[in-house]
């Protein structure tokens, strides 16, 4: 057994458990950052390297999403197979 | 220098390499070598038919006019898919196992295989998307237009021109969407195309981005520093209309009919959403990067005034870049036409399915016995909605006559799916939503939004005049469409949004609480809230009488689903049930089964109705779910008395093992009896024998030894005597045929008549015996019986009471109702082991206590005792023997 290798089946199914409540958490995560006030601290009309803060805040954030999604799909995927 | 004629060419080839492209996935399909054809970026490019034509130009139009606002629509659907994990998977998961071919088809499906619910999401689906197919004939004629005017030669109508564009649409998607009945069936050709399609679309306008940052300007921060001050409006960004946009976008996603129809219907492998969840974001990021230069861009070179929704093609075309204006035009036709095709599958399904087919079944025509083909009868039904579909969308383009902005039809159109979004989202999370609530919550969200934000869109030429869109109807301004109740603050879709939804959503949880559903509701309510507990299948499992044959079900198959389909499904099914030729049964399971497969071409109410016409009583009744619950109860209750009497069988098994081990056990103790019995009576008769032997063989014996003799053989035959006496009365008491005469009798006088009975052996063995407490008790006794106990009982203590000064002490007692009489010796007692075993028969006891004795006086005397109504016991605390005897008193 690998260090990694998850010792028993309950420890295994509380790691599933807590990647797919991990699933959840990005949509919310999502959701604090572009639809709450949160969003306003960020849309100062301000420069940042001669491109505008909100256009880089809204692209940026999303960007950080997509590739957080992208990993969280493969270890929900990967724990399926698991499964 | 691009003429109006290569435009027609270039569009024409573009449209024939579609054509091409669908065949060639149609016959690659059709072989079997799906290969990548069905593969996870297929799928992804597949639902970017997200990105309409009102993406391509309107998000540019948008960004100029609204700034960063654009951004919204493409947040909302990243936000749906990245939590892909727990909505999509579920709708995904459910649309696979209940065999769903429409979102009308999930709706109606979940509440009760709903005929209603399925006519009221289709219209609502039919008249929100139609404005929209509108947009997209709109855009590519305007888009036509653009290149035009210059030297004259465009068409002499954009009408005529928009009806040719929405012709060509139709034979399209009629040759490559209306193949197979079964809408489950992925449509390979069209979703190749689409995927094609989406990929121009996205180089396309990263294309014109890339040439709008780096060629005419010098990069990023230069684009950026054109623009004009207050563009982005980011200070006051954030507000209601911002929240209830990306709101909207993230509802669309899911409700919108041609979304429904890539994302779930005609997905093939669930691991390809995962991929989907990430990649369909990424696109949607890669599409509006370019957004905002392109407005920019557009702003600062053009004129003051020009149309910002054209800034894609204008904008090429003003710096002479005719190769880049072009693929720029290809590329808004491609986002234009992608989304016609796509939802006038999608909204052909829900029409065929929805109001023909139920139309069909309830005329009379439906009966299977004189039917023709219904699948003819399908695939007619859709070729004609698509026809119709795309010339509503074409009158609807002449009438409102394309004055609108791009992005108010747009979100008019999401508004108006987004009524679906409680009847859906409740519906697969919440198990006590109803039929009720839904259709109530449905209908009339739709109307509200149809009264504050459909109607008013046409400005007062159409329904609702102007006059009514500003004073409210009959001069009643709380009821101004825009302004309902006096609500002011907000603009007219976040307050449309508001009303609508809020009162749909009131209804449908408010309904759904007071409502009881009805048995089928509550089974595909349990089927769709709990699909991922379900293993294989997802049957209810419950019992319902049918009376269907098996050749009326495969007829009804045939005419939907072929007879090569048909014919394949029915010899499995025979397979399976174990029969090797002929049709299956009609079972529960496979009627189940048959159903949901014919769901996956008519829709579940249809299916379910034509089901239930043929197989007789479809639904369970509550009264047949009374009945197999009363069966079920009589058979546990019989189970039950099987269980007692099963349980008693095996106790009186137990008793009679137990009697068995007795019997054994007495016949032991009878052999034992038998022979201690001519033991103890052989011991006397030898010596009497050999006495006798020895007087009457030997001549020259003395008087004295003869007398002595004789002696012996007296008191052994005396022995002899008593022994066989004792006996005959032991047998005599246990058989219970002694006349007992109890009357009261003195302690005392017993006691008299004992003590002179054993004078003579107490004499000999020196014994002294005291008597104590006997004054005056009188016990209800058989005088000599009882007599005879105490004889026993005060011999055996002066036989095996062998001590030094051997002595019996006697006592008596009253206690309550009963006299108690104690006999203790000061020998050495009797050991516990043994106590019981002094009143068994010739028990053989260790030798010093009991040796040499016939042993019966002590079973007489407690047998004697039995009778009396008192009992004889030993007693365990002392040195010597005890013995206590318990009598009533007299």
């Amino acid at each position: 057994m690998t260090d990694k290798g998850p010792p028993d089946l309950a420890e295994r199914a509380f790691r599933r458990r807590r990647r797919q409540d991990a699933a959840l958490v990005l949509p919310i995560f999502g959701v604090v950052i572009f639809i709450t006030p949160i969003f306003t601290i960020f849309t100062k009309d301000v420069l940042i390297f001669g491109a505008p803060l909100p256009f880089l805040f809204i692209f940026g954030f999303w960007f950080l999403l997509i590739l957080l999604a992208r990993r969280m799909s493969r270890i929900l995927t990967k724990g399926d197979e698991g499964h | 220098m691009l003429t109006f004629n290569i435009l027609i060419a270039a569009s024409t080839a573009y449209v024939a390499l579609l054509f091409a492209v669908a065949f060639w996935a149609e016959r690659r399909a059709r072989a079997g070598r799906l290969g990548w054809l069905r593969s996870p970026l297929v799928y992804t490019l597949s639902i970017s038919v997200y990105c309409t034509a009102w993406t391509f130009y309107g998000a540019v139009g948008s960004a100029a006019r609204n700034g960063l606002e654009f951004v919204t629509i493409y947040l909302g659907p990243t936000l749906v898919f990245i939590g892909w994990w727990w909505l999509l998977r579920k709708l995904l998961r459910i649309g696979r196992t209940q065999r769903i071919t429409s979102i009308a088809d999930l709706i109606s499906s979940r509440y009760g295989k709903s005929a209603t619910l399925g006519v009221v999401v289709t219209l609502l689906a039919v008249i929100s998307s139609t404005p929209y197919i509108a947009l997209q004939l709109q855009s590519i004629t305007t888009s036509f237009s653009v290149f035009s005017p210059t030297d004259g030669a465009g068409f002499a109508d954009e009408k005529v021109s928009a009806f040719w564009i929405a012709a060509v649409l139709a034979v399209f998607t009629i040759l490559f969407g209306t193949r197979n009945v079964d809408a489950n069936e992925r449509h390979h050709g069209v979703v190749t195309a689409i995927a094609l399609e989406a990929l121009v679309k996205l180089f396309a306008l990263l294309a014109v981005g890339i040439f709008v940052v780096w060629g005419i300007s010098d990069g990023p921060a230069d684009i950026f520093s054109r623009m004009p001050p207050d563009m982005l409006q980011a200070d006051s960004i954030f507000n209601p209309r911002w929240v209830a946009l990306t709101f909207l976008s993230a509802t669309a996603i899911i409700t919108l009919p041609r979304m429904f129809q890539v994302t779930i219907v005609e997905n093939s492998d669930e691991r390809h959403l995962s991929v989907a969840s990430w990649a369909f974001p990424l696109y949607l990021f890669l599409m509006s990067l370019s957004v905002l230069p392109i407005a920019i861009a557009g702003q600062s070179i053009l004129p003051a005034g020009s149309n910002p929704d054209l800034f894609v093609l204008t904008v090429p075309l003003a710096e002479g870049q005719n190769a880049l204006a072009l693929f720029a035009f290809l590329g808004g036709f491609s986002s234009a036409t992608s989304m016609v095709i796509v939802a006038a599958i999608a909204l052909s399904t829900m029409v065929s399915n929805h109001i023909v087919m139920p139309l069909w079944i309830s005329s009379g025509k439906g009966r299977i016995s004189t039917s023709g083909d219904v699948r003819s009868v399908l695939l007619r039904s859709r070729r004609a909605s698509i026809a119709g579909l795309l010339l509503l969308g074409y009158f609807y383009f002449r009438v409102t006559g394309g004055s609108n902005a791009l992005a108010s039809i747009g979100l008019i159109s999401f508004a108006g799916v987004a009524q679906v979004l409680p009847s859906l989202i409740g519906g697969i999370f919440w198990r006590s939503a109803t039929r009720t609530g839904a259709l109530a919550g449905l209908i009339v969200g739709f109307i509200i939004w149809a009264y504050t934000l459909f109607l008013p869109s046409f400005e007062g030429s159409f329904l609702l005049s102007s006059n009514v869109i500003d004073n409210g109807p009959f001069g009643l301004t709380w009821l101004r469409p825009q302004e309902l109740l006096g609500l002011t603050e907000y603009d007219p879709l976040v307050h449309s949004l508001f009303w609508s939804l809020g009162i749909n959503i009131a209804l449908f949880v408010g309904l759904s609480l007071i409502v009881t559903p009805r048995q089928l509701e509550r089974i595909q309510g349990a089927q769709f809230v709990d699909v991922f507990r379900q293993t294989g299948g997802g049957g209810a499992g419950i019992v319902i009488r049918r009376s269907a044959t098996s050749e009326d079900l495969f007829t009804l198959a045939q005419r939907i689903l072929g007879t090569t389909h048909a014919h394949r499904l029915f010899t499995q099914a025979a397979g399976e049930q174990g029969k090797h030729a002929g049709l299956p049964d009609s079972t529960d399971k496979f009627i189940e089964r048959l159903e949901r497969e014919l769901a996956g071409s008519v829709g579940a109410a249809s299916a379910h109705a034509m089901v239930s016409q043929v197989a007789g009583g479809g639904t369970v009744s509550v009264e047949e779910l009374m009945k197999i619950a009363d069966e079920t109860a009589q058979v546990m209750e019989y189970s039950q008395q099987l269980e007692v009497q099963s349980r008693e069988l095996a106790e009186s098994a137990h008793k009679l093992r137990q009697a068995n081990a007795q019997l054994t056990e007495l016949g032991a103790q009878k052999d034992a009896f038998l022979s201690q019995i001519s033991h103890e009576l052989r011991t006397p008769m030898t010596s009497i024998k050999s006495f006798a032997e020895i007087l009457r063989d030997t001549n020259d014996i003395s008087s004295e030894q003869s007398n002595r003799f004789i002696d012996i053989i007296n008191t052994e035959s005396q022995r002899l005597t008593r022994l066989l006496d004792e006996i005959l009365d032991l047998s005599f008491l246990e058989s219970g045929r002694v006349n007992w005469q109890l009357e009261p009798v003195s302690l005392n006088t017993v006691f008299d008549r004992a003590l002179a009975s054993s004078e003579g052996l107490r004499a000999s063995a020196g014994v002294k015996v005291t008597r104590k407490g006997f004054d005056d008790i009188m016990v209800t006794a058989d005088f000599d019986r009882l007599a005879q106990v105490f004889i026993n009982l005060i011999s055996n203590a002066i036989k095996y009471g062998r001590a030094e000064n051997p002595e019996v002490r006697i006592t008596a007692r009253k206690v309550g109702k009963v006299a108690i009489i104690g006999i203790v010796d000061n020998g050495p007692g009797i050991r516990p082991e043994d106590r019981e075993k002094v009143f068994e028969k010739f028990s053989r006891l260790s030798e010093i206590t009991l040796a040499g004795s016939a042993g019966l006086g002590l079973p007489i005397s407690r047998e004697i005792m039995r009778n009396l109504n008192g009992e004889l016991t030993i007693e365990e605390n002392a040195p010597g023997a005890v013995f206590r005897i318990t009598l009533p008193l007299g």
